[in-house]
């Protein structure tokens, strides 16, 4: 009879086999670094039809999570498909902060961070506008920094799964209000928020998925391509980055308990941004089962831009689905490439 | 017995798994119960009493950090710090090694200007609206 601790290790093997499978295969759409910037860096993923659409797109990853999920893998990369369909695409990847970079703000992101790269994409692609995709808090970033430059050259602002209202982000808000967490004490405790705390955040939000997640993959552990999807998406969820720490406790304070974006009272370089300032076509592709940023949080953004040419779509599936998945694949990307592809001529 | 899980001939059909039974039923429920824990927890003694929790943690994990370092030190060991230090300047030097890396990128294709595809593409028919 084999020993359990030859089972166990032979299980250990087969397991760190298929990650290292896995990491080969993440993020493989040709790339070039064209611009770096402390942690920052901009990525031109290189062309692959003959002709592209004249209007470059530039995508903003959140700064908690790690850009891979636009590039799965193989067949299940949103980047690939928009290089596919035409488009010349660039990604921010926000990168690991590091002590150093704790004092970074909000307004270092939207008026500072942002802007040099919508220079830097004009400048490689030689075009003068720029379509920008926000996911997540980097869809924060996009909408407030069109707000602050409504006559910049911003061409089309598209959105995925962007919260906007802190009052629809129930849970966090009760767990910062009152005597309860005190992200001024996290703050000056850690200097950034470590991932760990971006992790737990994220578990808490929906505490059971993960024990769900496991029982899920034993009943298919015979199955090696589930086996790998799945181990794909808990990767990444569990490859969470640390929160700038001044940035943080600035969404904490003025966002999540302070609900001002919505408000028309949240500040940038010393401006109140207001989202009705915001003219260019706006499309906001948001999850029906989103835990992460609930509809409550991020319902009210196509409602107060004042686009003329706006729209929202509501998509079956959780936060992850809306940009990974077989969903994603078949039906929400093809959508999203229409509907850029008509406003990047 | 559905024709789809009538099993190859020659073969009998798998016995039924009471523990994959009971993962299929927890699997199917989770986000139920997920939403209801997190009902739960947005009530506002529980959320002050979770986020108390989290505050003592800091508080516990700061002092004991601290406290290990002092003794990681007196035994000539790396601490927590001494690690991260070291991670950060291994940071820098990967960010300098990509400013090197983009600025070559940028001399490349400053040479390689006509090999940009055209920006000409228009939209198929059937995406127009």
């Amino acid at each position: 009879m084999t020993p359990w601790s030859d089972v166990f290790a032979s299980r250990r093997a087969d397991l760190a086999a298929v990650e290292q499978e896995m990491a080969r295969e993440t993020a493989t759409t040709p790339k070039e670094l064209v611009y770096a910037r402390g942690t920052l860096r901009l990525y031109r993923y290189l062309p692959q039809t003959p002709d592209v659409y004249r209007v470059p797109l530039l995508i903003v990853m959140s700064l908690v999570s790690k850009p891979y999920i636009f590039d799965l893998t193989p067949g299940q990369s949103f980047v690939e498909h928009l290089v596919r369909a035409g488009f010349e695409v660039y990604l921010i990847d926000w990168g690991l902060p590091r002590a150093e970079h704790r004092g970074l703000t909000i307004d270092d992101y939207v008026a500072d961070l942002l802007p040099d790269c919508i220079e830097q994409v004009r400048a490689t692609s030689a075009v003068e506008d720029v379509t920008m995709l926000g996911y997540c808090l980097g869809g924060i970033f996009t909408t407030l920094y069109a707000a602050l430059e409504p006559a910049g050259p911003l061409k089309n602002l598209l959105l995925i799964a962007t919260p906007i209202n802190g009052e629809g982000m129930e849970l966090q808000r009760a767990l910062l209000t009152g005597q309860g967490l005190d992200p001024d004490l996290i703050v000056d405790t850690f200097g950034n928020v470590p991932a760990s705390m971006i992790e737990g955040a994220f578990q808490i939000l929906r505490p059971l998925q993960k024990a769900s997640g496991q029982l899920s993959l034993l009943n298919n552990a015979s199955d090696p391509d589930f086996v790998k999807a799945h181990l794909r998406i808990v990767r990444w969820g569990a490859d969470a980055l640390p929160f700038p720490g001044e940035a943080f406790r600035r969404l904490a304070h003025d966002f999540v308990k302070g609900n001002k974006i919505v408000r028309g009272e949240f500040e940038v370089r010393g401006r109140k941004l207001k989202l009705g300032s915001i003219k260019v076509p706006v499309l906001h592709v948001l999850a029906e089962h989103d835990h992460v940023v609930p509809a409550a949080a991020s319902r009210d953004l196509v409602r107060l831009v004042g686009s003329a040419d706006k729209d929202e779509w509501v998509i079956k599936g959780g936060h992850v689905s809306l940009v990974a998945g077989v969903g994603a694949v078949t039906r929400t990307w093809p959508r999203i490439v229409d509907w850029l592809a008509t406003r990047s001529v | 017995m559905k024709p789809a899980d009538t099993p190859p001939a020659g073969k009998t059909p798998a016995p039924m798994d009471p523990l994959k039974a009971w993962r299929d039923w927890f699997v199917q429920n989770e986000r139920q119960w997920s939403e209801s824990l997190t009902q739960i927890l947005k009530s506002e003694p529980v959320a002050r009493t979770v986020g108390q929790e989290i505050n003592a943690s800091l508080y516990r994990q700061q002092m004991m950090t601290q406290g290990m370092a002092t003794s990681l030190q007196s035994m000539n060991v790396p601490t927590r710090d001494d690690m991260i230090a070291l991670g950060e300047r291994i940071g820098q030097l990967e960010d300098a090694v990509a400013r090197i890396e983009a600025l070559l990128v940028r001399m490349r294709s400053a040479k390689e200007v006509n090999a940009k595809p055209a920006r000409t593409r228009k939209p198929a028919a059937k995406a127009r609206s």
